[in-house]
């Protein structure tokens, strides 16, 4: 079954225009196809999960969108206008934050500056530190996450206090579209439900949000679509209300579907 | 850092009064100030290298190439600026070559910048072919020994491209990249940090700097000596890794390298006046930069990075 048949069998909100839309993108690394002609695509105020197995593609698409790597072949459109994202500072431009599965940390730096790397706000040509200070408290309040202080070293915080500041960081620069690769990876059962209900809230702002995770039971509770990777490949695109679980693990791992 | 700083100085002038003040004002003080602020001009670029997380061997070549073809170039007639002008160019060379090479071609920063060392060292035995080139201009000279203020130059440098380092290194967006990128090199990348930018920039810096302490060597010199420095390097590395930045880069600072310079200077000092010959004195400092690297190696397994 394709994707388009299944957007035929839901209507409505695919009427809209994506925000951000991939058309037959491929990426190899050498020889090996990471990504083959996958076409994908993230709606305003939607919740889109990407699952599949290990290596079957997720972080390097999620790479792809936030110009980490670039695409070597393939279409990217932002509101129906042709963009190239060619370097993280692209991404950024479109307003897309990303939350990275290893979380690109620096550990010897600070609370603080991490949620600012390579956009520490300036002040007189200087780093106005008050500023990040200032901001760095409100989103940590925002997340309502149990950090010691901006100041603490994130080389001393815990796993999830970590992921924490990496969503964090995202949050506050992401202004249409978050891509999470495993946000609640490292976050213990209560951190897990506040980071899906900030997630539902994000969404409910109008932001398109893009969620990467192998935690089935997370996905069916908040996302609005899921689209099954195997091999580099779409196997399919569902909308929540329309599949079910046994579905969704019959795609991911390859076992006959129909 | 300073604790143990002071406490060296009180040990010494107990032993001997003249580390400190006896004999003509501070004489001796004075001469390990002069030596210091002479390493510090080559600090103070390095320091930056080391937070970005590399770090550059061939600065000893690079201050003799850039003395020896100076001083060349004065010998031969060349007017003062010209000839610094392309001792300075040749280093900038060097140093363009070693950010290029670990960043664009992946090279490994300590074969690469062992390979310039010996290229930029080569260049400077062979165009004095053992003669060294000598009596200069006064206005060159003067770069090395006029005294603004009854302060004598080395000082001036090193206190300038100190204050600017620290500046740079804690309050300016490059500063905090530049931690970012030893910190985390991919993280940073990931997050728009330009580190390839950053790192050869640094790579420049450090060889410019080089250049300057090459220029006025040879002016106090009054004489431009294929080997002017012979571990010049390893000092100012040492000294910054005893005094807090980390070879794995994303620490360190200004101050505390400032403070670990300090010791290795005043450490050298005290064993010539103890009458420590200088082969004994070659195995003491090795000693103490052992220690600082094995505690740099504790401290990390400590707290495992992020
Ligand atoms: N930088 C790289 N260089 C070479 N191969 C890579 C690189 N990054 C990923 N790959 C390969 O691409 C394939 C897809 O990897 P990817 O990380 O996208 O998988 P994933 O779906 O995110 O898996 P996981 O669930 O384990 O995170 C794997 O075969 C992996 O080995
Ligand atoms: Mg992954």
């Amino acid at each position: 079954m394709s994707t388009e048949t299944m957007l035929d069998q839901a209507p409505a909100r695919e009427l809209r225009r994506p925000l951000l839309e991939l058309r037959k993108v491929s990426k190899f690394f050498g020889a090996l196809r990471a990504l083959h002609e996958v076409d994908f695509s993230i709606y305003p105020g939607e919740i889109q999960a990407l699952v599949g197995d290990n290596g079957a593609g997720k972080s390097t698409l999620v790479k792809t969108i936030s110009g980490a790597h670039q695409a070597d072949r393939g279409e990217f459109f932002f509101n129906g206008k042709p963009v190239s994202i060619a370097s993280p500072d692209d991404s950024f431009a479109l307003g897309i934050a990303t939350v990275y599965q290893d979380l690109a940390l620096v550990g010897t730096r600070d609370v603080a500056h991490n949620l600012f790397v390579g956009r520490e706000p300036t002040r007189w040509g200087m780093v106005d530190r008050r500023r990040m200070v200032r901001e760095a408290r409100q989103v940590i309040g925002l997340l309502n996450v149990d950090i010691p202080s901006v100041d603490a070293l994130v080389s001393q915080l815990s796993g999830g206090q970590r992921q924490a500041v990496a969503i964090g960081r995202a949050v506050h620069e992401g202004r249409s579209i978050l891509v999470l690769d495993e946000p609640t990876a490292a976050l213990g059962v209560r951190e897990s439900h506040q980071m899906l209900t900030l997630i539902e809230t994000l969404r409910d702002q109008g932001k398109a949000i893009l969620i990467v995770s192998h935690n089935l039971l997370h996905v069916f509770r908040i996302a609005d679509r899921i689209t099954v990777l195997r091999g580099g490949q779409v196997v399919g695109t569902r909308r929540k209300s329309q599949t079910s679980g046994d579905e969704i693990v019959k795609m991911i791992t390859g076992a006959d579907m129909l | 850092m300073l604790v143990i700083n002071l406490a060296f100085i009180l040990i010494m002038t107990r032993l001997s009064p003249y580390f400190l003040y006896a004999g003509n004002g501070f004489a001796n003080f004075r001469v390990m100030l002069v030596s210091m602020a002479m390493d510090s001009i080559v600090l103070a670029a390095m320091v930056m290298l080391l937070v970005g997380g590399m770090f550059d061997l061939s600065v000893d070549g690079v201050v003799n190439m850039t003395g020896v073809i100076t001083g060349a170039l004065l010998v031969s007639g060349l007017n003062v600026a010209l000839a610094i002008a392309a001792g300075v160019a040749c280093a900038l060379v060097v140093g363009l070559i070693n950010g290029i090479a670990v960043t664009r071609l992946r090279m490994n920063p300590l074969m690469t910048t062992l390979g310039t060392w010996w290229v930029s060292q080569g260049i400077a035995f062979g165009i004095t072919q053992g003669i060294s080139s000598h009596t200069f201009p006064q206005a060159f000279i003067d770069i090395g020994y006029a005294q603004p203020l009854g302060i004598t130059m080395p000082i001036w440098y090193a206190v300038i491209l100190l204050v600017i380092a620290v500046w740079v290194l804690a309050k300016t967006k490059f500063g905090y990249h530049v931690y970012a990128t030893g910190g985390n090199r991919e993280g940073a990348r990931l997050h728009g940090v330009k580190v390839d930018r950053v790192t050869i920039i640094s790579f420049v810096l450090v060889a410019l700097a080089s250049a300057l302490s090459g220029i006025v060597y040879a002016a106090r010199l009054n004489a431009a000596v294929p080997q002017t420095v012979n571990g010049l390097n390893l000092r100012v590395i040492s000294g910054a890794v005893i005094g807090g930045c980390s070879l794995n880069g994303g620490e360190g600072s200004i101050i505390g390298a400032l403070l670990g310079l300090f010791f290795m200077t005043m450490l050298t000092n005290a064993s010539i006046m103890l009458n420590i010959s200088p082969y004994w004195q070659m195995c003491i400092l090795g000693v103490v930069v052992l220690i600082a690297v094995g505690a740099d190696a504790l401290a990390k397994r400590r707290i495992p990075a992020a």
